[in-house]
């Protein structure tokens, strides 16, 4: 083994002086000799990295003493070295210790560096780990907090490097939903793949297989849409980045609803998303273990639908969420179809838009017996109906919406043989005047009304039909067959319309639903033509009983 | 297998986060692809760099027997790692900072 001792300086911190003494003129004649082919000046802290090969390229002769020191020294390691490995190949099963105590162990040189990490490259075991390692250092670095929430500065044109506080909160909120609810923390995410460091919870796809949870990366979904992400807008980003974070958000809320989790059964998906925001830690638990369970044998896939998307949100310092309105030109943006294994049936939920004013969430679930649920929701403040049952499809149960919902905005196309209803508005009203009879009967008082649309006062009220478009109310109440001749009812002629923002408990939460023509005709289209409504105390009574309103 | 030590869109999404939050010298959408590249490429080099820049010659020697190893899995190059006292995740993170920070200082060698 070679070192320095053995090549003649016993003492490593010895003065240049005490090195010519001690070489002999033979040792140093061999080092010039050997490498006296380059030219060229090199500073002492280029040796420590150098290899045998590259030090024996080293003029000595132009190295100053001090130089010269730690060109021999590296040299003596080097050698060392080179020896190690030659005796590790001549006996592999000893261990290789070198046996050079009086010097530090060199790091590998450059031109093994590069070695070890193009065979990396190319190994896919070692790979995936350091990705891996990679994706949770991405979280680690600083970037984490406005990374995740960069679209909010997009939209809202702001162009600090560091993300508000509220882009934070928007974020930790988010984040802190999707945990206490699915258990599946950022972590387990991001080692599958499904951390979407763009700005959301969402998933990218691999290996054609959208990962758990998985709301497509913004990337991808620019880029099925033509839009270089390269080049995206700031609002094309926004649009798609909000989209997802916002189908991330309240998943559990349609799904809780959907599934008829505990405690959930009837209610809308806004009050829904109510009730989760207040529930203890106890309920959430119990909430996230009743979805887990269905979520175990979920598929996910995504579909591009069909036209524009628009509902942006801010959050303000006050931590509430506010509609912004950004012009937007996609035509078509991804969405999620997430298919809910049941135990005999499946759930569907499709988030798709509309047009850019009304962005539709719906959810669709076959349920073991082969009923088809159907959830469409508007996320505008109106109060949301619960869901609608349908009849069977005679062309079988599963799956029977994910590509038509998909990609027709309001799903009623490809779900099935649901039939052709028609909006009866008028027996609506006489519900709602059977309501108010029926309070006016308990309390006795005229004084309490109920009111169907929270938020909005009577002299809110216009005698223009809706502007909404959803089509979860009319249901089984149309259903009933009664011989009865109708009752006379007092038919209002004012009707809310839900395409003002008229305030409420979520009325900053989803941009306002402006009226659209076409989009009521096809809700219109979608319903069951009512021949016969309800006209006796019993069929009121039933249908109030469907409604879960008796 | 493309020619990157880290998985390419995971090195994306980091760059891309630096580039939404610097202003760019670049004229086209070509000029920009470009520097997003070679802001990935140059990522993923440092992180080569830091990683495997600092091994001695017999853990780089055991490491390449492992790459050479057909059964080797991911829990065998973390043990590696740990055997070697190498905080891989840790030297990925202060690596990726160095780096963001360069990047957004205006670093021309980022």
């Amino acid at each position: 083994m070679f070192n320095s001792e053995t090549l003649g300086f016993s003492n490593p911190e010895s003065s240049p002086e005490t090195l010519n003494e001690n070489a002999t003129n033979q040792q140093r004649g061999e080092m010039v000799n050997q490498a006296a082919a380059v030219q060229g000046e090199t500073s002492q802290n280029d040796f420590a990295s150098m290899s045998l090969k590259d030090l024996m390229n080293v003029d000595p002769n132009n190295l100053s003493d001090t130089d010269l020191i730690a060109y021999i020294e590296q040299m003596a390691n080097e050698a060392n070295k080179a020896a190690a490995r030659e005796q590790a190949q001549q006996a592999p099963e000893t261990p290789q210790v070198l046996e050079t105590p009086q010097a530090p162990e060199a790091t590998i040189s450059p031109e093994e560096v590069n070695a070890t990490v193009e065979k990396t490259k190319n190994n896919s075991s070692a790979k995936g780990f350091l990705s891996k390692k990679a994706m949770a250092a991405i979280v680690a670095t600083s970037l984490l907090a406005g990374g995740t929430i960069g679209y909010f500065a997009a939209n809202t044109q702001q162009s600090s490097a560091e993300p508000t506080d509220n882009q934070v909160r928007a974020e930790q909120q988010i984040e802190n939903d999707f945990e206490s609810l699915t258990g599946y923390d950022k972590l387990d995410r991001m080692i599958d793949g499904s951390f979407e460091q763009d700005g959301n919870l969402g998933c990218y796809e691999s290996d054609g297989k959208v990962s758990q949870n998985a709301v497509g990366n913004p990337n991808l979904v620019l880029e099925e849409l033509g839009i270089d992400p390269a080049t995206a807008t700031p609002e094309q980003r926004g649009a798609v980045s909000e989209y997802m974070a916002y189908s991330m958000k309240y998943p559990a809320a349609f799904d809780a609803v959907a599934l008829g989790a505990p405690g959930f059964e009837g209610l809308s998906i806004n009050e829904a998303e109510d009730k989760i925001e207040s529930m203890t830690d106890e309920e959430k638990e119990n909430l996230q273990k009743f979805l887990q369970k269905s979520y175990e044998n979920s598929e996910y896939h995504t579909e591009t639908g069909q036209g524009l998307y628009e509902n942006h949100g801010v959050l303000d310092e006050g931590g509430d969420r506010h509609s912004i309105a950004v012009e937007s030109d996609l035509t078509g943006v991804e969405v999620l179809v997430r298919e809910t294994k049941l135990e005999d049936g499946s759930i569907v939920r499709t988030i798709v838009k509309e047009d850019c004013n009304n962005p539709v969430f719906e959810i669709e679930i076959t349920k073991p017996d082969g009923t088809i649920t159907k959830i469409t929701v508007i996320p505008t403040d109106e109060p949301t109906p619960e869901p609608t049952p349908v009849p069977p499809a005679p062309t079988g149960s599963e799956g029977t919406g994910s590509e038509g919902t998909g990609n027709e905005g309001t799903g009623s196309e490809g779900t099935g043989d649901e039939g052709t209803k028609e909006k009866d508005v008028e027996n609506t009203k006489r519900i709602d005047n059977k309501i108010d009879t029926e309070i006016e009967n308990d309390v006795d008082t005229k004084d309490i009304k109920h009111n169907p649309n929270p938020g909005v006062t009577e002299d809110q009220k216009t005698d223009k039909p809706s502007g909404d478009e959803y089509k979860g109310t009319e249901p089984q109440v149309v259903q009933n067959n009664d011989s009865k001749p109708a009752e006379k009812v007092d038919v209002k002629k004012d009707e809310n319309n839900y395409s003002e923002n008229k305030g409420g408990a979520h009325s900053n939460e989803y941009a306002p639903v402006k009226e659209n023509n076409e989009a009521q005709k096809k809700a219109d289209a979608s319903e069951t033509k009512v021949k016969d409504a309800p006209t006796s105390d019993q069929a009121v009574d039933d249908a109030l009983n469907d409604l879960g309103i008796n | 297998m493309d020619n990157y030590l880290i998985d390419r869109e995971t090195l994306g999404k980091f760059v891309d986060e630096l580039i939404n939050r610097r202003a760019l010298p670049v004229n086209s959408p070509e000029e920009l692809n470009s520097l997003r590249e070679e802001s990935i490429k140059s990522l993923d080099d440092k992180i080569g760099l830091a990683i495997f820049g600092n091994l001695t010659e017999d853990q780089n020697t055991e490491f390449n027997q492992l790459l050479d190893r057909t059964d080797a899995e991911e829990s065998d190059y973390q043990a590696f790692f740990d055997k070697i006292g190498l905080d891989v995740e840790q030297t990925i993170t202060d690596t990726m900072n160095s780096f963001g920070e360069e990047f957004l200082a205006g670093g021309q060698n980022v």
